[in-house]
């Protein structure tokens, strides 16, 4: 039986708690199933996008264009959609056309070796302005209520459930995890080490693109409508839950269940804000500080850790 | 007399001594040599002299004064300076930013650093050791062997009393080996006290006049050179004493490598051999000869021109030289590093896999507590042998071995030895590649040499000798000057070149459709535009050549915004306008001080403080402008924004003033160098006692300053300040920095590229207006922005891949 | 190891969070049905911008909040996305659905967008207005009417035209709007389009985005007078581009020559106007909406406003108009150098 360490999960569970106590107490309705329930519909577009951000990050890359990605896939959906293209059909393109998006970044990156924030900075201001150009900045609703209860309710907690297990299982058990943390800690060793880095990065951004499809769908689905201004911001969310849930923005760290606690941890506590003290604005400060305040909380715990003196052991000193 | 006297220095390192009580006296105009297995305490032993850890107890004196350990600069001061190991050098500057740096010559009463003056001092520092070669050239440019040059003539440029060479040369061929060896015999006459650390007994004996033996942190034995022989000293190492290496002929199996007319452009040309199973072949030749070179391009990781390569059964392993950057994932343990090499994909084998790691570290005889333990935690043979258990585990028909011995201790050695000649015996191929001659002789069932790129000559084990394998190495005439091919001297490009072609096409297509374009008055409009853009570029070009990054500005300049409309205001507080403006820019400074202090001290990485910030200070903004818009600017304030000098506008001369101020900080100042410095290798740089921390809180106040000043000539250009002014700003001065060509990893880049940059992408919303697409085109106007910007990137790749080539 | 038992610590934390479930008996789906019970007892009425800390909805808030202050029975709830983001408005009613208010008062930055949350809320059974800007009418109850996009659009358009010679008035216009994908802005763009064809002499020769930013629309503006300079007329449509198209008029020397007009709060075009860079400013009285929609949220909880209803009391405003199910507040204001001194907000 190993003891237990301090990890990062520990100090989002531990806030997590805290949270839940201070809400519990001073707004009770704030702690129910139900209003529990109904604020988490807006969870999932931001959870699914964060995953692949966290293993692209864990490689050491970065995605910005995530929320273009997800708003031209959007878009491209509702273009679709208008012009009579069956749903089924259309939801399949779209995913499609989200993992080409995702693909042409992939490209950038490892064919051109460009470093992926500038191929991603650049793809933000391209694809979101495709975006527009497509659909002449329209909104594009009117969608068949099957098709959007079909992807409401159960639907993204499903989705997003089996994304975070299967890529939870992929990085711990499978030679694929193994290789993204190897490439993160140090690229070169696993180009010597014959690890097929490039493959690995084309899989991941498209991975990428092909989640921004998906969350494309369920956005458009949960606001009834496909426009290009969609999930504008999302990439700095999904960073933002990344390294709250522990990962190294310099790449080698990073795990999905602290991914998972952090995207928790985010949305009880801006929920939770603007719930009580109804003041929009103070949202920004307070996930602005808390990202901080996590990262600098941890480094001084850690600090004081390593200048307590060792104990000494004379007798193992000469070996 | 002693120049240098220790005593009792001792170093613990939690419940390991890593020095344990050891005294030496170095005398004056002495050269005393250092050995010791790895893990002896040499290392430890360079680091305190060098002013790098303190010790745990113990004085050293100099000149009979204490001396105090702080930091490398002190050290200096007190007369020590040390050649690094692993060269600590900054690839993406030049050869004399690299010798100068922390002791730049200035002019001007320091306004400016005298770069003649410092191309003239390393120029004369590198003629001493025999070197000339071009300076300006970036060192990334230059051999290995050329930049150790440069950093021991750094070390002996100053007025050291104790100069302390760790391992000097690993990396050197054998001529600069010699001008080396030369300088150091100078020095030593000048009455300088030389401690030399080496493995090499050739070196020993050339060099020194007294040798001293550690083993397991303590003194075992200080010697006169001329009263010991190798043997000796090896068995003081060691503690025993060790058999040279005996290899057995073994049969010659099937040919399993075979290589033919292998060519590469620039590194080597028409490489032909064999190797069979069951045999060791060995690849000597001089440092940069190119024998690293074919072994990668043989095992596929670099592309090759011309040639076959064919290897029999397809499973080639190659253990490579450089452990940390090419070998092993050193946070890793022990058994993920062995089972790296990949084995297959899908699900990981978690049993099998710890199976064959206990038995590679049993076979092996890795010291280790466990094969849990991360690779960085074990010596540097232990470390060699996991890599070496890595690659046996994918069971090769064809094994290469780049430098198998290279920093590993004798005794590791040995046993290195062994595996190597048990492993041919089971069949495998083997190729060595090996510049220390006695492991080349004593390994080998054939001696390939190369030189300059080219198999020079084909020796059996037989007929090798020494004396027959250097004459094959060295250059055919052996005064010649040694070019190493690997290193084409080639004019780099400036890193500008791409933006600015791309600035004079995008200006000539303007002008072309529509003159007005370039009427005086519409330049000078743009150039207002694009004014706070180029202000905070500038600044924060600065910040991405230390390797930070600042993605609150935009947020920063809303703030301080908001603070100046706020107090001047006659709505709100109607202060006078300089308490406004000063308001406005300290609250930009201490925008930056806060994230300076976050990233420095709280050690937090900038691009998460600056994303915190980014949402906080906009949440304080709002706050700050009680959700209304500020109006009623007085007019002394307006003029800021409006006002013009000499037919110029007053925000277009800030901003050129303040590029200059940039330029002159990046390229005219002591600071610049260091900020570069910084970006460039920051481990090295704080080796060399550049002050971290002060530079970056400075690189991070600077660019606050940048967005108070942008803030003020900027909000003040219109009579309305609204709540979410600056938004999205960060975008276009990051994408400025990048577009103009300066690295988002730091180290290199120009202020003049991010001006172009600037420039650039501010003129493309203009440019699509005289354009006269019509209203559908207007939709399009954002992906034609991003597009250019990728144009911008992906033109400035594939320009600089032509060039390289 | 550890893993498991962050996921168990979760799952403690998670069940304490349904435990607390004794409160639900409290949420407004068991809330008596009867409106008529309500009459008189405090409520809470939610009130969402389009956008946090622009000074037109501030100054619609305090409207609002005097309103709140007289009739002394209602707690006013004034909160919106500070982005401007449909998305945190989905957020902020969803929020006040599972608090359970009594009204929810929406101004729509993005109509389609909105919707389902606001069906939501009213299948929690609270009450729905829309103020300010409308959206489908299946989602609301009521709708506080200043004036319906088209009035908005012909205003502009009619204003435009009056200061640049009347219906024969000649020349080239621009629009500039806040973004392309700015909903509203958009539907006040298409009626604009179709007035303009009544003034034969008037070009629409551009319409440009500002993103939101004042400074694009300063420039935009400026590049639009270089490029077409026949240019007479500039429509600034949105709060933030007016004062940045006016300034780029102001400092090309030409007030007077080229016009601009656009909607914003007096205090805010006060001096543009004085100088003749801008002659006419729509907007209706701002602070009387925010009142109005307060008072109007109070009387559909005490059942007093309901389908068939005629007119509405609210309070200093007197009695208001009820059309089928608008409330309506009486028109836009044309501001000019005569009346904008008799405005203070």
């Amino acid at each position: 039986m190993r003891t237990l360490r301090w990890s990062r999960e520990l100090t989002l569970i531990v806030l997590l708690a805290c949270l839940m106590a201070a809400a519990s107490v001073l707004e009770p309705k704030f702690v129910t199933v139900r209003a529990q329930t109904l604020l988490a519909t807006h969870l999932w577009e931001l959870a699914l996008v964060a995953i692949p951000m966290l293993l692209i990050v864990i490689t050491a890359g970065i995605d910005l264009s995530v929320g273009s990605m997800v708003a031209l896939s959007a878009v491209s959906f509702g273009l679709m959609f208008e012009r009579n293209v069956p749903p089924v059909v259309a939801v399949a393109l779209t995913v499609v056309i989200g993992t080409l998006l995702g693909g042409l970044n992939a490209w950038f990156v490892t064919k051109m070796k460009v470093h992926p924030l500038l191929v991603t900075l650049a793809t933000l201001a391209a694809y979101r302005g495709m975006a527009e150009g497509i659909s002449t900045a329209r909104a594009i609703s009117g969608y068949p209520d099957w098709l959007l209860s079909a992807l409401q309710g159960p639907t993204p907690v499903v989705i997003f459930v089996l994304a975070a297990l299967g890529t939870h299982l992929v990085m711990t058990r499978t030679y694929f995890g193994r290789w993204v943390l190897a490439i993160g800690t140090e690229e070169n060793v696993s180009r010597f080490s014959r690890i097929p880095v490039d493959r690995v990065k084309l899989w991941l951004y498209g991975f990428s693109g092909l989640i921004c499809g998906i969350a494309a769908i369920l956005l458009v689905a949960r606001n009834n409508t496909a426009k290009a201004d969609l999930a504008s911001g999302l990439e700095l969310d999904a960073i933002t839950a990344v390294v709250l849930g522990g990962a190294s923005i310099h790449g080698g760290k990073g795990r999905v269940t602290g991914l998972v606690l952090g995207l928790i941890l985010i949305h009880e506590t801006r929920e939770f804000v603007s719930w009580h003290w109804k003041q929009n604005e103070l949202n920004l400060v307070v996930i602005g500080s808390l990202l901080i305040l996590t990262v600098l909380l941890e480094n001084i715990a850690e600090l004081r850790k390593n200048r307590k003196p060792q104990p000494v052991n004379p007798a193992s000193a000469k070996p | 007399m002693a120049t240098i006297e220790i005593r009792g220095l001792t170093k613990r390192y939690g419940g390991v001594l890593a020095l344990d009580g050891f005294d030496l006296d170095i005398a004056a105009g002495e050269v005393h040599a250092i050995c010791g297995e790895n893990g002896a305490g040499k290392s430890t032993l360079n680091r305190i002299l060098a002013g790098m850890v303190e010790p745990t107890s113990g004085t050293v004196k100099l000149d009979g004064r204490a001396v105090s350990f702080g930091s490398v600069t002190s050290a200096e001061a007190a007369g020590i300076s040390m050649v690094h190991q692993e060269s600590a050098v900054f690839l993406s500057m030049s050869a004399v930013e690299n010798h100068q740096l922390m002791r730049e010559p200035t002019k001007f009463g320091g306004l400016l650093i005298d770069r003649a003056e410092m191309k003239a001092r390393t120029q004369a520092a590198l003629q001493e050791l025999g070197e000339t070669f071009d300076l300006d050239l970036p060192l990334e440019q230059r051999s290995l062997a050329q930049r150790q040059m440069v950093m021991v003539a750094r070390a002996l440029a100053t007025d050291c009393r104790l100069l302390i060479l760790d391992e000097p040369t690993a990396s050197l061929s054998s001529r600069e080996t010699d001008a080396l060896f030369r300088s150091v015999r100078a020095i030593r006459e000048k009455g300088v006290a030389v401690m030399y650390v080496s493995h090499r007994m050739d070196e020993i004996f050339a060099l020194a006049d007294r040798v001293t033996v550690l083993r397991d942190g303590r003194h075992v034995v200080t010697r006169p050179i001329a009263e010991v022989i190798p043997a000796d000293l090896v068995q003081a190492m060691v503690g025993r004493e060790v058999a040279s290496p005996e290899i057995r002929a073994t049969e010659p199996g099937p040919v399993r490598l075979r290589v033919t007319g292998l060519s590469s452009p620039g590194k080597f040309s028409n490489i032909n051999f064999e190797v069979r199973g069951g045999e060791v072949v060995a690849l000597a030749g001089l440092v940069g000869a190119g024998r690293s070179e074919v072994a990668r391009a043989i095992f596929g990781i670099d592309s090759f021109e011309y040639g076959q390569v064919w290897i029999g059964g397809d499973k080639i392993a190659l253990v490579p030289e450089d452990r940390q950057h090419e070998g092993l994932h050193l946070p890793f343990s022990l058994r993920d590093n062995m089972a790296m090499a990949p084995a297959g994909t899908g699900l990981i084998p978690r049993a099998k896999e710890a199976e064959t790691s206990r038995g590679f570290m049993e076979r092996l005889a890795i010291k280790a507590p466990s094969d849990e333990v991360p690779a960085q935690s074990l010596s540097g043979g232990n470390q060699q042998k996991v890599l070496l258990g890595k690659w046996l585990a994918t069971k090769p028909n064809v094994l290469i071995l780049d430098e198998p011995t290279r920093g590993v201790d004798v005794g590791a050695k040995a046993q290195i030895h062994e595996l190597v000649a048990e492993i041919a015996a089971s069949g495998v191929a083997v190729l060595v590649i090996s510049s220390e001659l006695k492991e080349v002789l004593g390994l080998g069932d054939r001696i390939l040499v190369m030189r300059e790129g080219q198999i020079s000559g084909e020796l059996s084990r037989q007929e090798a000798t020494q004396e027959k394998v250097l004459a094959l190495a060295l250059p055919s005439e052996t005064l010649s000057e040694l070019a190493p091919p690997t290193t084409v001297p080639k004019k780099s490009l400036r890193p500008e070149v791409g933006v600015g072609g791309l600035l004079i096409a995008t200006l000539a297509l303007a002008a072309g459709l529509n003159p007005q374009f370039l009427a005086v008055g519409n330049i000078l409009d743009m150039l207002v535009k694009v004014a706070p853009a180029l202000i905070v570029g500038c600044a924060m070009t600065l910040v991405i050549l230390a390797r930070e990054i600042d993605i609150s500005v935009g947020s920063l300049m809303g703030l301080c915004a908001a603070c100046l409309g706020v107090a001047c205001s006659t709505d709100r507080m109607g202060l006078p306008v300089p308490v406004g403006v000063s308001i406005c820019l300290g609250v930009g400074v201490l925008g930056g001080l806060i994230n300076g202090l976050l990233v420095t001290f709280g050690r937090v990485p900038s691009i998460i403080v600056t994303l915190g910030m980014l949402t906080i200070l906009r949440g304080v903004t709002e706050r700050t402008m009680g959700g209304k818009w500020i109006e009623k600017l007085p007019d002394g304030l307006r003029s800021f924004g409006t006002g013009n000098w000499l037919g110029l506008p007053l925000s277009v001369l800030m901003a050129i003033a303040f590029a200059l101020f940039t330029w002159w900080l990046a390229k005219g100042t002591r600071f610049g160098v260091q900020v570069f410095a910084l970006g460039s290798n920051p481990s090295a740089a704080r080796l060399r006692g550049v002050p971290e921390h002060r530079i970056k809180l400075c690189v991070f106040m600077l660019t606050g300053l940048a967005a108070g000043i942008a803030a003020l000539f900027s909000a003040t250009q219109l009579q309305v300040i609204e709540s979410g002014f600056g938004s999205g700003f960060e975008l276009v001065a990051i994408a400025s920095v990048i577009v103009g060509g300066t690295s988002i990893q730091g180290g290199r880049g120009t202020v003049l590229g991010t001006i172009l940059g600037a420039i650039t992408l501010g003129i493309v919303s203009t440019v699509l207006i005289f354009l006269k697409l019509g209203d559908s085109a207007t939709y399009w106007e954002r992906a034609i922005q991003g597009g250019f910007i990728l144009v911008a990137i992906l033109g400035d790749q594939i320009w600089r891949r032509r060039a390289a080539r | 190891m550890k893993n498991l038992f962050a996921l168990c610590a979760l799952a403690i934390v998670l069940v304490g969070c349904s435990g607390g479930d004794a409160a639900k008996s409290e949420s407004p789906t068991d809330k008596p049905g009867s409106t008529a019970a309500s009459e008189g007892k405090q409520i809470t009425v939610a009130m969402l911008p389009k956008k946090k800390g622009v000074p037109y909805f501030t100054s619609c808030s305090e409207g609002a909040m005097e309103a709140a202050k007289e009739l002394g029975n209602v707690e006013l709830i004034y909160d919106g996305p500070t982005s401007g983001d449909a998305a945190d408005a989905v957020k902020l009613i969803d929020q006040w659905t599972a608090q359970g208010v009594d009204v929810i008062a929406v101004s729509p930055n993005d109509p389609a967008v909105l919707g389902p949350a606001m069906k939501r809320a009213r299948d929690a059974g609270i009450k729905v207005l829309t103020w300010d800007a409308d959206a489908d009418a299946a989602n609301r109850e009521f709708l506080v009417n200043q004036a319906t996009p088209e009035e908005i659009g012909n205003s502009l358009v009619d204003a435009m035209a009056k200061d640049l010679g009347g219906d024969s008035a000649t020349g080239e216009v621009a629009i500039v709007t806040a973004s392309l994908t700015a909903a509203n802005q958009n539907e006040w763009i298409k009626f604009m389009k179709v007035r303009l064809e009544k003034y034969p002499g008037l070009k629409l020769i551009a319409t440009k985005p500002s993103n939101e930013d004042q400074k694009l629309a300063f420039s935009v503006t400026q590049d639009l007078m270089k490029v077409y300079p026949n240019l007479k007329g500039v429509f600034a449509i949105s709060s933030v581009a007016f004062p940045g198209a006016a300034e780029a008029v102001k400092q090309a020397g030409k007030a007077g020559k080229v016009l601009v007009t656009g909607l914003s709060t007096p205090n805010d075009m006060k001096t543009y106007v004085k100088e003749d860079v801008v002659k006419s400013v729509i907007l209706w009285n701002t602070k009387d909406l925010g009142y109005l929609t307060v008072f109007a949220a109070r009387e559909l909880v005490d059942g007093k406003l309901k389908a068939g209803s005629t007119t509405l009391a609210a309070g200093r405003l007197g009695e208001k108009k009820v059309v089928g199910d608008n409330v309506m507040l009486g028109g836009t204001i044309t501001f000019n150098k005569e009346n904008i001194d008799q405005f203070d907000f």
